[in-house]
């Protein structure tokens, strides 16, 4: 199979997973029982207060309609508008993820920059103390609850240090505000990020070292530290990028908690909220878009994938 | 060149145990006290004292009070046992069905595993707290929901877990000997492969019941888990927020439940698989 066929049957793989999720979260949300009119006026409403409103949500459309409307409006741009909130649900969810964005984004930098070079420390020389206490370490780390972390954070760092505030989001008018009131939580969040990644980075190093390329560039006269950072760090991060795409949908959920903890504004927060008030509408665009944001990364994750490693073109 | 790999007897005796032993440890003490707390509890974990509110650790019990002034302790205990049932049931159902799933996929291969993988994919796209809150809006919060949207979660990692298990064992010599002599697809997986898979999966579930935990304590966290007043880690970690500063333990104390309890649950993993695949050497 040559290569080009290869990236299209995974772009094609990509597309038909999306629709997937898509029909999915339109069958839990628009077909089974209780629909959204009966849902938003309670089961106290007259029946033709309810076929009013079902009229006016579109709800007596043939469901494949309804499944129509929905992912054509997608494609515009045209979500609907939340019944809690009167506004646009798209608005509402670019809104939303001016937060969510950045903060998974930190959360994964942070993980990637001490989970793998703690990784790579531990690895390259196992079996010694270091590599105990980072291993050790780990082990804790994923044990830890994300947003159990961040209350931990929030106890040291606010209530008792008074350095960072304990929650809220002021906005991206003083950018350098911003970042700080996302700093905690991107750090609660990277916490077991970090934690796997030092566990399969070592594992990985491990594995490279015993390669016979790398026993090559050592007998060519290689230092130690050349042959780690240049031959072994590179081929060990084909496994660790395909744990951060696996690891991903643990950052939406966990982003989901840590806004919640750090009362952010974000879409996992919007996500609860809206499911508190009942808002069928805006819990389905933004479950479609979490979805569609896991099978994304795994998508590029692939695609990487590919690219890192020239045997699996091949494969 | 080919190597042969073998295990000599002294090298697998040698083999650290340390993570079989503190994983067995602290789980069986995570399930003796789930279970106990059943039976008996230092004080009712619901019963309220408004009296004693907020009190701190060893003032009031072991682990302090919360603000209704129930022994926090206590809600621990009985905490222990709503989590556990529910990662367990959950894990069960994931793991039968994505086992299920998984040794079909590489029992018939071709379209019936790409549909198989792919609709893998596809649960795999709903973290379970997405999942939990769907479910939630079409069922109401409780253990049902988490029991549903873990499970859920657990079956993708089951699928793949087992598909690439038994993909193996169907390539060995023994599988491809029952073959010749005229054993079924069905027969060589009842027979063959599942008995020869039962380790990773159970590595698998080990570990996945520990992930399971983690996610309960979210759910409880957010109210999506066991209602009031049944004890839920994560709910008690959500009313310790408002009394951050005045009772700390009220937050410090929940956590480090869950932190032990998983930490056992995972030690316990790594060490069945040390056993099991001696070479995979996950002991530092």
């Amino acid at each position: 199979m040559t290569i080009y066929r290869r990236y299209l049957k995974r772009s094609a793989s990509f597309i038909l997973t999306l629709f997937a999720a898509s029909v999915v979260i339109f069958l839990v949300m628009d077909l089974l029982p209780g629909n959204a009119a009966e849902i938003l006026l309670g089961t106290s409403a007259r029946q033709d207060t309810i076929a009013a409103m079902r009229s006016q949500l579109g709800l007596d459309l043939p469901a494949y309609l309804r499944y129509l409307n929905w992912i054509g409006g997608v494609f515009v741009g045209d979500l609907g508008t939340s019944a809690s909130y009167r506004v646009p649900v798209s608005g509402l969810i670019t809104e939303r993820l001016a937060v969510t964005l950045p903060l998974a984004i930190m959360a994964l930098a942070i993980a990637v920059v001490v989970g793998v070079t703690l990784g790579v420390v531990a690895g390259a020389r196992p079996r010694k103390a270091t590599d105990r206490c980072v291993s050790l370490a780990a082990q804790i780390g994923i044990a830890v609850p994300d947003f159990w972390f961040g209350i931990l954070l929030i106890l040291l760092f606010s209530s008792t240090l008074h350095w960072f505030s304990a929650g809220g989001f002021p906005g991206w008018s003083d950018p350098f505000a911003a970042l700080k009131a996302l700093m905690l939580p991107a750090v609660a969040l990277a916490l077991p990020q970090a934690a796997v990644l030092v566990r399969v980075t070592r594992s990985a190093v491990m594995d490279v070292k015993g390669e016979d390329f790398v026993r090559t560039a050592r007998a060519k006269g290689l230092t130690g530290q050349r042959v780690l950072w240049r031959h072994v760090v590179r081929n060990a991060l084909v496994p660790v990028v395909t744990i951060i795409g696996l690891q991903f949908s643990f950052l939406i959920a966990g982003a989901v908690l840590v806004e919640n903890v750090f009362s952010l504004p974000g879409l996992g927060r919007l996500a609860y909220q809206s499911l508190a008030q009942r808002d069928l509408i805006v819990i389905r665009n933004v479950a479609l878009f979490f979805a569609g944001m896991v099978i994304a990364v795994n998508f590029l994750v692939d695609l990487a994938y590919l690219w890192l490693d020239p045997r699996m073109r091949a494969a | 060149m080919m190597t042969a790999v073998t295990m000599s007897p002294s090298r697998f005796a040698k083999a650290p145990r340390t993570n079989l032993i503190a994983g067995v440890a602290i789980t069986s003490l995570l399930v003796a006290i789930a279970v106990v707390s059943n039976f008996w509890t230092p004080a009712s974990p619901s019963k309220m004292n408004i009296l004693s509110k907020l009190k701190a650790p060893l003032a009031s019990g072991l682990a302090g009070t919360d603000a209704f002034g129930r022994d926090i302790f206590s809600m621990l205990m009985l905490g222990a046992s709503n989590s556990l049932s529910i990662a367990l049931t959950a894990v069960f159902f994931g793991m039968v069905a994505g086992v299920a799933l998984g040794t079909i996929a590489a029992a018939m291969r071709g379209l019936v595993e790409e549909v198989i993988m792919r609709i893998a994919d596809v649960i795999f796209a709903f973290p379970a707290l997405i999942s939990a809150i769907m479910v939630a809006a079409l069922i109401g919060p409780g253990r049902l929901t988490a029991i549903i949207s873990i499970a859920l979660f657990a079956v993708p990692v089951f699928v793949r877990v087992s598909r690439g298990a038994a993909l193996r064992i169907r390539s060995l010599d023994y599988c491809l000997a029952a073959k010749v002599s005229g054993k079924n697809r069905f027969r060589i997986t009842t027979d063959h492969v599942l008995p020869n898979i039962a380790g990773a999966v159970l590595v698998q579930a080990t570990t996945q019941v520990g992930l399971a935990m983690i996610v309960e304590a979210g759910l409880g966290f957010l109210g999506l888990s066991v209602p009031p007043p049944a004890p839920s880690w994560g709910r008690m970690l959500s009313e310790a927020q408002t009394y951050l500063t005045q009772a700390p333990w009220m937050a410090i104390a929940p956590g480090l439940a869950i932190l032990i309890a998983v930490l056992g649950l995972n030690l316990l993993g790594d060490g069945l698989r040390d056993l099991f695949d001696p070479r995979s050497g996950s002991d530092a």
